[in-house]
C-alpha cells in the first residue's frame, strides 16, 4: 500500500537512512526522520479509517509548523492531493478556494472554527488538529496529482495550478544535481507553504538528509530576527525572495552576527537589484549565490550562478540564465530580439484545475511537446543566457508574489461607492513594485481607510494597493477601455 | 517626578506623530491619526515602513531594539511606541 516511489518515498527512505537525525525544527521543537514518518503514517491511517482519500483533494489551513508537514506526508501517504492554503489570507478567499478545488476535507488547527456555508460537513479531531470532511456529489477524482497551489487570477478569482508527482520529482532531480547539498545541511524554510518556493525547501532538504528550519510569519518579516536565526541555527542553505534579502541588507544589522555557516543562497520571484546584491555577497563572502527563475506552473525553469566577486561596474540585474534540465525553452512572437518564453518538459504543470479555457490559452502543442506560455518576455545574450525583459500581460510581482492587477480591480469594483477603478504597477529605480489603485467614487468621496479595509477583507496582503488615488474619471481609450498608457504617464 | 515623565512621554509621542505623518500617511489618514491609531495591524504601515520607523526611533531616542522587540506589541500605535521608548530609557 505504501507508495514505493514519489514524494512520500523521500520521507520513508530518509527514515531508513537517517532515523535519528532531526528532519524539522521550529523554535525549540523538533522531530526526527523516523518520528516524522511514524506520525505521518498514523495520521494517514486515521484518515483512511474514515474513508479512502486516494485521488481526493485535501486542504491544509494552518500556520507553518511540524504538524503542517506531518499532514502533507500523511496525505501523500494516503495518495491524496494536498492543497496548502494561505493562513494569512482573508476567509472569503479561502472559502472560494475550498469550493473551487472541490476539497473532500480540510485540516485546521484544533481550536479554529469553520463555517462551511450550506455544505454538509462532519468534524473529527486528531492530535490537536481539526479535520472537516465535506460531502460532495459527485466526487471528482484527480489521480496522479500530488499537490495544488493557488495563485492570483486575471479574471478576478485565484486559480489552482496542479502538480503531478513527476513534476516535483523532475524538479528535485535537477536541484540535487545542481546544488548537491551535503548530508546534514541546514535549510531555511522562509516562504509560506502555499508559495512554490517551499517545494524546494522541503523536499530537497529531506531528500539530502538535511534539517529544515521552519520560519513563522512574524520572524520572516523581521530582518534582525532572521539574521539572529541564521547564526543560532547555523543555516547552510537559504532560499527566499530578493525582497527578504534586501531587507536583511538594509535593516538586518548583518555584520553583528556570525553567518559563516551559509554555503548557498538562492533567490527567486523577482528582480534582485545589483546594489544590495553586491553588498550581500560581500557580507557573506563564503557563499555561492543563484538567481532562480520560473512561474509557479514550471517551478524553477532557468538558473544563473552569480559570478563572484560582482564587478563594481555592474549596473544591470543579472540574467535569469539557462534552462534547467530536462526542460526545454522556446521563444514565440519574437520581435526586436525578444520573445515570450515558453517551457516544456516533465517539470511543467499539467494545467489549471478545472479551467479548460485558460488551459487552452496557456498551453499549446508544437514539435511533439506541450509548451507553457510564461507570459514573460525575454531576450538572449551573447553567452546564451536568457534575460528578463518584462511581461506581455498585466501580471506583476510584488515582493515575489504574483499579482494580477485585474484581480485588484475586480475587488474594488464590488465596493458600493466605487463607480470605476483601475490598478497599475510602477517600479522605482530599485525595481521595487508599487501598486496604485485609481478610483472614481460616488460623490467623489475620498476615503482611503475604507477602501483599504475593503481590500484587506478580500485580498491577500501583498495585493492591497500601496496608494489609492481618487480621480474625476478613469481615463478611457476610444474603444472605452481603461487607458493604461495614459495612467502610466500620470503616475510615472 | 511623575509629571516630568508624563511630559517627556508626550514629547516622544509628538516627535513620533510628526515623523509618521510626514513619512507614511496620506491626507485622509493624517486627519484621523491619533496616538491610539493602529498602524501595523491595520496595515497602514507595511513591513518596510515599520523597519524604517525602527531605525528612526533608535537614532532619535538613542535606544536599541532587541531583534525580538521589533514587533506589533511595541510598534502598533504611537502610544505603544512611546511606552517602549520610555521603558528602554529607564533601563
Amino acid at each position: 500500500m505504501i507508495p514505493k516511489s514519489g514524494l512520500y518515498s523521500l520521507l520513508s527512505i530518509g527514515a531508513e537512512k537517517w532515523p535519528h537525525q532531526i528532519a524539522l525544527e521550529q523554535n525549540e521543537a523538533n522531530i526526527t526522520y523516523h518520528k516524522l514518518r511514524e506520525n505521518a503514517e498514523s495520521f494517514s491511517a486515521f484518515l483512511s479509517s474514515i474513508h479512502s482519500f486516494k485521488g481526493h483533494r485535501v486542504g491544509i489551513l494552518m500556520p507553518k509548523s511540524i504538524d503542517f508537514i506531518e499532514s502533507i506526508f500523511a496525505l501523500l501517504h494516503a495518495e491524496a492531493c494536498y492543497l496548502p492554503l494561505d493562513y494569512e489570507a482573508p476567509l472569503e478567499r479561502n472559502l472560494f478556494i475550498v469550493e473551487d478545488a472541490q476539497l473532500s476535507a480540510l485540516i485546521l488547527p484544533g481550536e479554529m472554527e469553520w463555517e462551511s456555508e450550506g455544505r454538509t460537513a462532519s468534524v473529527s479531531i486528531y492530535k490537536g488538529r481539526k479535520i472537516v470532511f465535506f460531502e460532495r456529489e459527485p466526487i471528482l477524482l484527480s489521480p496522479n496529482l500530488a499537490f495544488l497551489l493557488y495563485t492570483s487570477g486575471s479574471t478576478g478569482q485565484p486559480k489552482g495550478v496542479t502538480f503531478s508527482q513527476e513534476n516535483a520529482l523532475t524538479f528535485l532531480q535537477w536541484c540535487s544535481k545542481e546544488f548537491q547539498p551535503p548530508e546534514g545541511s541546514v535549510f531555511s524554510s522562509h516562504a509560506p507553504m502555499h508559495f512554490d518556493l517551499s517545494v524546494l525547501d522541503l523536499y530537497l532538504c529531506l531528500q539530502s538528509g538535511g534539517k529544515l528550519i521552519l520560519i513563522d510569519v512574524a520572524t520572516g518579516k523581521n530582518p534582525r530576527a532572521l539574521s539572529h536565526l541564521i547564526q543560532e541555527k547555523k543555516i547552510t542553505h537559504w532560499y527566499s525572495t530578493p525582497t527578504v534579502l534586501k531587507l536583511m541588507v538594509t535593516f538586518g544589522k548583518l555584520d553583528r552576527c556570525d553567518h559563516s555557516s551559509l554555503q548557498l543562497v538562492l533567490f527567486a520571484g523577482e528582480v534582485f537589484p545589483p546594489e544590495p546584491l553586491k553588498k550581500l555577497t560581500l557580507l557573506w563572502p563564503q557563499a555561492r549565490f543563484y538567481n532562480l527563475y520560473g512561474p509557479t506552473e514550471t517551478n524553477v525553469c532557468t538558473y544563473f550562478a552569480i559570478p563572484l566577486p560582482i564587478p563594481e561596474s555592474t549596473v544591470h540585474p543579472f540574467p535569469i540564465g539557462k534552462v534547467c534540465e530536462p526542460l526545454k525553452a522556446l521563444l514565440i512572437n519574437e520581435e526586436e530580439g525578444s520573445g515570450e518564453l515558453c517551457i516544456s518538459g516533465s517539470g511543467v504543470s499539467p494545467g489549471y484545475w478545472q479551467q479548460a479555457e485558460r488551459n487552452q490559452y496557456a498551453f499549446f502543442e508544437k514539435y511533439g511537446a506541450t509548451w507553457y506560455r510564461t507570459g514573460d518576455r525575454v531576450s538572449r545574450d551573447a553567452q546564451g543566457n536568457f534575460r528578463y525583459e518584462g511581461r506581455i500581460d498585466r501580471m506583476v510581482k510584488k515582493n515575489g508574489f504574483r499579482v494580477e492587477l485585474g484581480e485588484i480591480e475586480n475587488c474594488l469594483q464590488l465596493h458600493n461607492s466605487v463607480v470605476d477603478a483601475a490598478s497599475l504597477a510602477i517600479y522605482d529605480k530599485d525595481y521595487a513594485c508599487h501598486i496604485i489603485a485609481v478610483v472614481h467614487t460616488l460623490d467623489h468621496k475620498e476615503d482611503t481607510s475604507d477602501l483599504r479595509l475593503w481590500c484587506q477583507q478580500r485580498l491577500p496582503y501583498y495585493m492591497i494597493p500601496d496608494q489609492f488615488s481618487f480621480v474625476e474619471k478613469v481615463p478611457k481609450t476610444s474603444t472605452d477601455k481603461t487607458d493604461y498608457q495614459t495612467l502610466k504617464k500620470l503616475f510615472a | 517626578m511623575e509629571n516630568i515623565a508624563v511630559k517627556e512621554e508626550l514629547k516622544v509621542q509628538q516627535t513620533l506623530m510628526d515623523y509618521i505623518k510626514s513619512e507614511f500617511l496620506n491626507q485622509d489618514e493624517q486627519l484621523k491619526f491619533e496616538a491610539g491609531t493602529t498602524l501595523v495591524s491595520s496595515r497602514i504601515m507595511d513591513s518596510i515602513s515599520t523597519l524604517q520607523l525602527v531605525d528612526f526611533i533608535e537614532k532619535t531616542f538613542q535606544i536599541e531594539f532587541e531583534h525580538h522587540e521589533v514587533d506589533e506589541d511595541n510598534l502598533d500605535t504611537v502610544e505603544k511606541m512611546s511606552a517602549f521608548v520610555m521603558s528602554k530609557k529607564g533601563e
